[in-house]
This record gives C-alpha cells, structure tokens and sequence, in this order.
C-alpha cells in the first residue's frame, strides 16, 4: 500500500498515487470490470442528462446572452432628428491603435462640417473600442452584432453608407445598451 | 388614432423609424430628454424656473450631464482628456458668437443659444470641465475637505451658471450656492456608494474610514455594518451642515434667484431618509423614489422657497 509520505524537506509529493498492487485490491479492481459497474454507472449518467436541460443553444435560432459592454460590428448613429451625429472632429481617427479609420471632412451648404468619406477597415480593426470612448457625441459606437462575416476581402471595408444603415437597423439594441451602461455622478 | 393605426402595420424593420419619428425633433428637446434620463431630480427643479432662464438651465445642465458622463465612457485618460479637450474648444467657439464655427451638437447649439440671450461667465464653464478634467484619474478622496472640492468645483459651478441665466449676481446667492453645491455634491457620492465597485471608484473618504477602522473592501462588497453607518452618519452631517448654511441665507437672496437653488429640497429628502434607515446607504427603500419629492418641490417653488 503506497501511503502518502510527510513531506520531505518541505516538498509534498502531488503527483497521482501508483494503484495499490497488494492481492486484495488487485481482486477488488478485477471485480469491478467484471461485473462492469462502470458501464452501469455511465448508462446512469445518460439517463440522468436526458432529463436534464441541454446545456447547448439552437444557435443561429438562439443567442446566447451579451453584455452591454459587448464590442461587435461597427454603426454611426443619428440624432432622433434623422441628423448624423458624427461632426468630423477625427479624435476616433487619431485614437485608432490600427488605423482602420479613415475620414474625410467638408463644410455643408448651411455651414455645418460634416464627412464626406468615413471608412473602416474591418480587417484591420482590432475590436478595442477606443473610436467608441473618444467620440464626444456618441456616434461611432460597437453594437451588439457579431454575425458579419462575408464571402471576400472588399465587403468588409466599411464606408459611410454602410455604416449609417448599421446605426439604423441596431439603433434601439444600441440605446439600450448606452443606458444599461450609465450611472450619473 | 389613425396614425396609431397605420403604425400597427408596418413591419420590424421601420419599427425603428417610427420609433426615431415620435421621438424629438429640436436640439432643445434632445437636451431636455438628456437631461431627464440622466439626471432626473435636477430636471424636475430646473423645469419649475421661469422661461427664459429655464432654457438656459436646460443648456447648462445638458452640458454637465455631457461632460459628467464622460469618465465612466473612458478607459483611459489620454481619451478622456481628448473629449474635455473637444469641450474646451466648444466653449471657446461658443463664445466666438458664431453659428457657423459651433459643433452641430445639440448641446452646442443649446449653449450658443443661452449665451445670446443670458450674459453667462465663460470661467464657470471652463471650471467644469477642467475640474473633472483634473479628477479624470481619482479613485477616491483622502479626507472629507477633497471631497467637497470636488462637490464645490462640479456641482457649485452649474448652480453659478443657472443663477446667472436668472439674472442674478449676487455675493449673498453665489455664497448659498456654493454651500448648497457641496450639500449636493456630497450626496450624489453618498448615493453612489452601492455602485462603487461598478464604477471602480471609492466615494467614502480614507481618513473616515481610517478613524472608523473600515476596510475599503467593506464598502466595495456592499456590507452594510453599524461602523459604515458611522462613517456614513459624519459625511452626512457635513451635507446637511452645508444644507442648512445654504437655506439660512434664504432671506438675503432676490426672489428670482430662489428657484435657482430648488436642488436643495431632493437633497434634504434624501439626507431626511437616509437618517430614517439608520445611515445605511445599502438598505433597499433608498433605491426607490421618494413620492415626496414631486409634490414638495412644487409647493416649495410655489412659496419661493428652497
């Protein structure tokens, strides 16, 4: 029978024990192959699991939970107004760790700066959500999709169209999720 | 009702712009929907002012509630301090007196518009981003007194700012102000103080806590102990202190400017409740509103009194 040693010199050994090899455990362990308590004690498990809940989801039909926090795929938003909210002030641009962003800037005829060309490489970008902290008026922001992944290279540089439709579609997830996130001090 | 009607019938996907369409139009009523949504209590005291300082209220709340929220939007300082830097420029262009430099912000364009018609000081403006500029990187006070600098600096300078949108310049108004301001100050980082680990930010002071032998891992674990209720008991009193210095000056205020400092009646609600539930800023029934409020403030308003 291997006992476990005192600890020698202040080490512990914690590695697995050898099987004891004496003639009675020998026996005990030959028995319990045979008679195949093993196998029993699996279909056990089985049968404890089909009344158990799945712990997988059905996933393209369900989603799993995200935080608010969640950094996905990019969207500018607009004011309730229909107004962009992006005033060209470029601090996502100088921010960018990958430089992913890209923007172009010209006044409009009623005097207002605004861009003209706002693209992001999605290839380049590295999800760390600066754009997002250093917007001052909350335009560029991550919403909670993950699911745009495409077929070529090209469909992943974003422009400024497609940008703004991203806002559109998520704009309410993305609301909530500003507000989920606040706390005013 | 037809409208509703038609509304009925659209699919999901113009759901969203339906939802944009009822919502506000004006740059006035996005400040004002801001503002209710963060920062509830002031909204219901600045709507109980007067026309034309109320819009001005509303474009300087509007604007404290922009640069407030900006450190818990960051998670570095070089970010943050890039968005105050972009506030600074706002005043600054602001002040110019043209439309046409003035960032499309609502905020902006609501700020443009007080500054035409209220003479305001552009040092209290600057104060309040430099001031949170300057707290940027704060992960709690050392002793009460940094406490109330940070109160007087942030929330002393919006009452500055809406006692002049009322016309008022007035060392007796400006003295209450700051007094009430620290009052206010202090409670907002007493209410704060459930949510400290969310917001990674200790609001009870080191020495309290030192001479009250409470661990900070106390308050972040948010377990309430009769010694927490006697750290929370002295900073509570130094509110109600500053409460009471602000409401004894009443008498030597102009009348217009009293409803400027409507703020103190949420303030004394809450420091009248927390003594009820013993100091325990933990206990539930603090989360709630108090059904006082509304009708308090509107018979204090209607009295002229604060």
């Amino acid at each position: 029978m291997h006992e476990r040693q005192p600890p020698k010199d202040g080490y512990i050994y914690v590695n697995d024990q050898l099987p004891a090899m004496d003639m009675n455990s020998l026996t005990d362990r030959a028995a319990q192959t045979i008679f195949l308590t093993e196998l029993i004690r699996g279909f056990g498990v089985t049968l404890g699991h089909i009344f158990k809940e799945p712990a997988t989801i059905n996933y393209p039909f369900e989603k799993g939970p995200l935080s608010p926090r969640f950094r996905g795929e990019h969207a500018l938003r607009r004011y309730p107004s229909g107004e962009e909210r992006c005033i060209a002030c470029k601090l996502c641009e100088a921010i960018c760790p990958a430089q992913a962003i890209t923007i172009e800037a010209e006044e409009r005829a009623d005097g207002s700066r605004r861009t003209t060309r706002y693209d992001i490489d999605m290839t380049k970008c590295i999800y760390c959500g600066f754009c997002q902290e250093a917007c001052p008026v909350d335009a560029i922001v991550e919403g909670p999709n993950f699911e745009f992944s495409t077929e070529t290279h090209e469909e992943l540089l974003y422009n400024k169209e497609k940008l703004l439709n991203n806002g559109d579609k998520w704009e309410s997830e993305i609301a909530a999720n500003i507000h989920a996130d606040h706390l005013y001090r | 009702m037809n409208n509703f009607g038609w509304r009925c019938f659209l699919n999901v996907k113009d759901k969203n712009i339906t939802a944009i369409r009822k919502r506000s139009h004006s740059s006035a009523e996005y400040v004002l929907e801001s503002v209710k949504k963060y920062d509830y209590e002031n909204f219901i005291c600045t709507i109980l002012l007067q026309n034309n300082s109320r819009s001005c209220a509303f474009a300087i709340r509007g604007f404290n509630v922009e640069v407030a929220r900006v450190a818990e939007q960051v998670s570095q300082e070089m970010i943050g301090s890039m968005r105050y830097k972009f506030w600074e420029d706002m005043i600054e262009k602001c002040f110019t007196g043209d439309l046409k430099i003035v960032p499309k912000h609502p905020v902006a364009v609501e700020l443009f518009k007080a500054l035409q018609n209220n003479k305001l000081s552009k040092r209290y403006l600057r104060n309040l981003v430099t001031s949170r500029k300057n707290y940027l990187n704060l992960k709690g006070f050392n002793n009460l007194e940094e406490m109330e600098n940070y109160a007087e600096h942030t929330v002393s300078n919006v009452l500055y700012l809406v006692l002049e949108g009322c016309g008022v310049r007035n060392i007796n108004a400006d003295h209450a102000a700051s007094h009430l301001g620290k009052a206010q100050g202090i409670v907002q980082q007493l209410r704060s103080i459930p949510f400290s680990r969310r917001i990674n930010f200790l609001p009870v002071p080191q020495d309290i806590l030192v001479k009250n032998s409470v661990s900070q891992e106390e308050v972040l674990r948010g377990k309430g102990s009769d010694r927490l209720n006697e750290c929370i008991f002295q900073i509570a009193c130094q509110a109600h202190q500053h409460l009471m210095k602000a409401r004894n000056l009443k008498d030597n205020i102009p009348k217009e400017g009293r409803a400027a400092l409507l703020p103190a009646v949420p303030v004394f609600i809450y420091l009248d409740r927390l003594q009820k539930v013993n100091y325990d800023v933990f206990h539930p029934s603090l989360n709630n509103r108090s059904w006082k409020l509304l009708p308090v403030l509107w018979y204090s308003n209607l009295r002229n009194t604060y």
